[in-house]
C-alpha cells in the first residue's frame, strides 16, 4: 500500500497557504490534473463534537485503505494575527494512522475567501493522491454555511442541551446538510434532538431518509434552488434525497460506520444523478469569480499607483463628505481602463491574459 | 510552532500559558495536548510544517524524550525544525539537553516576550 510523502504534502500545503509565487503554479497544475477528492464537510455549533467525529470517520476510511486528509480550521485573531490551533488534540487516533494526514489551518481573516482557499487545497490534495478530504468548519456563524459551497457532502451535527439553538438561530443550517447527525446519543435529550430535526425535515422533504424515487407531483413546498441543486426536485427522474438523521456517539464510536455508509451513499447518489457535477460546477464558477475579484483588485491598485491616485486620500475625502466609496471605486476602475496610460507590469499582463483552464467539471472518478 | 507535552505528566498550565502568549504575539500555535509520544509529536510537526517544536516538561523524563524527538526529526528529513524545551528543568541538565539537540531551554518564569522574540528570530531564519 503506497503512502504519500508526509513532508512533501505538508510543504506543498504551506506554499499554497502562504500564496507565494510558486503557489500559483502548483495550484494551476493541480486543477489541470483534475483529480478531485471527495470533500466531506463537518459543521455544527461549538462543543457538538466535530473534531471527535472527524477523528472517528477519518480512521474509519483510512482503515479501508483510503488516503484521507483532514483539514481543521480555527479562527485567526483579528487583533494579533495569531491563532491557537487545537483541533488535532482530539484527533490522535486518526492522526496516528499512516493513511491519514492531519493539518490545522488558521482562517487568516479570510472567511469569504476561505471557500476559495479550501477549494484550491482540495484540488492540490487530490493531485497529491488523497481520495478524501474531511473539512472541519470554524464552528461560528457565516463560515458554517460556506462549508456547503466547498464540500461534496455536508454532515451537520446537533447535540442535546442546546434548546432551540439549531432551529431558531441558524436557519441556514437546516438547508445545507446532506446528513444530519445527532451526536452524544447517550445523553438525556438526545431523542428530542432527533425528533426536532426530523420534524423540520418533514416540512421540506416527503418520503423516507436517503434515496427516494421520483414523485408524480411536486410537494406543497417546492423548496429553494440550492436545496434542489443538491437534493433534486421531487419529480426528477433519478429521484431525490431526503437527509437522514442519525444518532451517534462520537466519543464511544456508536453509529460511526452507519454514518460513514450514509455519507458514501449520498456521494454515490449524487454522482449517479449528476447532482455532484452540478455542485462542483457551482463551486468552480464561484472560484472563478473570486479569482476575478482578486485580480481586478490587484490591477486597480496598480493602476492607482501608475496614475498617482492615493487611495488613502480618497478615503479621507469620503470621511470629509466629498465623495462616496462607489465614486472612489469608479475612479480606480477608470484608471484601470485608461489603457494607454497604464503601463502593465509583466506580472499583471501575464495574469490578465492567461487562458482560463479547460472546463473539466465532469469527474469520472 | 508546535507545543507538545510528552510523557506522563499532566500539568499543562504552563504550556497553555505559553501558547496563549505566542498567539497574542501573532503566531500560529498548534497545541497537541497531553501525553504525546515522541512519534506523535514528530509526525504532527511535519504535517503542520512548523518551524519550532516547544516541549513542555515537568517530569524529569525529558532527556530521553527530547533526544528521541531530535533523532526522529533528523531521520525523517526534518533536520531544519528546531526543538526547544521549557518548564521545570534542573539547571545542571541544560548542557545535556543542548547536546541532545535542544537549541534553547526556557526555565519556568521566563517572560513571554523573551520566548516570543526568540521564536520570531527562528522564523526569520536568524
Amino acid at each position: 500500500m503506497a503512502t504519500f510523502d508526509l513532508r512533501r504534502t505538508a510543504r506543498t500545503i504551506s506554499t499554497v497557504e502562504n500564496g507565494a509565487e510558486d503557489a500559483k503554479e502548483i495550484v494551476r497544475n493541480a486543477y489541470r490534473a483534475a483529480r478531485y477528492p471527495s470533500v466531506v464537510g463537518v459543521t455544527g455549533p461549538p462543543g457538538a463534537g466535530k473534531s471527535t467525529l472527524i477523528d472517528r470517520l477519518a480512521l474509519h476510511w483510512a482503515e479501508r485503505g483510503e488516503h484521507v486528509a483532514v483539514l481543521a480550521v480555527d479562527p485567526t485573531s483579528p487583533f494579533t494575527g495569531g491563532a491557537l490551533l487545537g483541533d488535532r488534540v482530539r484527533m490522535d487516533r486518526a492522526a496516528s494512522h499512516p493513511n491519514v494526514f492531519v493539518r490545522s489551518l488558521a482562517s487568516r481573516g479570510a472567511l469569504g475567501g476561505l471557500s476559495s482557499a479550501t477549494t484550491d487545497l482540495a484540488a492540490v490534495l487530490g493531485a497529491l493522491g488523497f481520495g478524501r478530504v474531511v473539512l472541519e468548519s470554524v464552528g461560528a456563524g457565516q463560515s458554517d454555511l460556506a462549508i456547503g459551497m466547498v464540500a461534496d457532502v455536508v454532515l451537520v451535527l446537533a447535540v442535546p442541551g442546546l434548546g432551540d439553538h439549531i432551529q431558531a438561530a441558524k436557519a441556514g443550517i437546516l438547508e445545507i446538510g446532506d446528513v444530519y447527525v445527532a451526536n452524544k446519543c447517550d445523553l438525556p435529550g438526545a431523542d428530542l434532538v432527533t425528533a426536532q430535526l426530523n420534524a423540520n425535515l418533514d416540512l421540506l422533504y416527503p418520503g423516507s431518509a436517503g434515496r427516494n424515487a421520483a414523485r408524480a407531483e411536486d410537494g406543497p413546498l417546492p423548496g429553494n434552488a440550492g436545496q434542489q441543486c443538491r437534493h433534486g426536485k421531487l419529480t426528477d427522474a433519478g429521484g431525490y434525497w431526503r437527509p437522514p438523521v442519525l444518532a451517534i456517539s462520537a466519543s464511544d464510536g456508536t453509529g460511526i460506520s452507519g454514518l460513514a455508509a450514509s455519507a458514501d451513499d449520498f456521494l454515490d447518489w449524487s454522482r449517479t444523478t449528476g447532482r455532484y457535477h452540478a455542485r462542483l460546477n457551482d463551486r468552480l464558477r464561484s472560484r472563478i469569480l473570486d479569482a476575478v475579484n482578486e485580480r481586478l483588485r490587484q490591477l486597480c491598485v496598480e493602476a492607482a499607483l501608475k496614475h498617482r491616485i492615493d487611495i488613502g486620500e480618497l478615503a479621507m475625502g469620503i470621511a470629509l463628505g466629498t465623495a462616496s466609496p462607489d465614486d472612489a471605486a469608479q475612479r480606480l476602475i477608470a484608471a484601470l481602463l485608461a489603457a494607454p496610460d497604464v503601463t502593465p507590469t509583466p506580472e499583471s499582463t501575464e495574469r490578465a491574459t492567461a487562458p482560463l483552464p479547460a472546463d473539466r467539471t465532469r469527474n469520472s472518478g | 510552532m508546535l507545543i507538545a507535552k510528552v510523557g506522563l505528566d499532566g500539568h499543562d498550565v504552563g504550556a497553555r500559558l505559553v501558547a496563549r502568549g505566542l498567539l497574542d504575539a501573532g503566531m500560529e500555535v498548534i497545541y497537541t495536548g497531553l501525553r504525546r509520544t515522541p512519534e506523535q509529536v514528530v509526525r504532527a510537526a511535519i504535517e503542520e510544517d512548523v518551524d519550532v517544536i516547544g516541549i513542555s516538561t515537568l517530569s524529569g523524563a525529558h532527556m530521553a524524550h527530547l533526544r528521541k524527538i531530535r533523532t526522529l526529526l533528523d531521520e525523517q528529513g526534518a533536520g531544519d525544525i528546531s526543538v526547544i524545551a521549557g518548564g521545570v528543568i534542573p539547571q545542571e541538565d541544560i548542557p545535556a539537553l543542548v547536546e541532545a539537540g535542544v537549541t534553547r531551554v526556557f526555565l519556568a518564569g521566563t517572560p513571554m516576550a523573551e520566548i516570543a522574540d526568540y521564536i520570531g528570530r527562528i522564523r526569520n531564519g536568524a
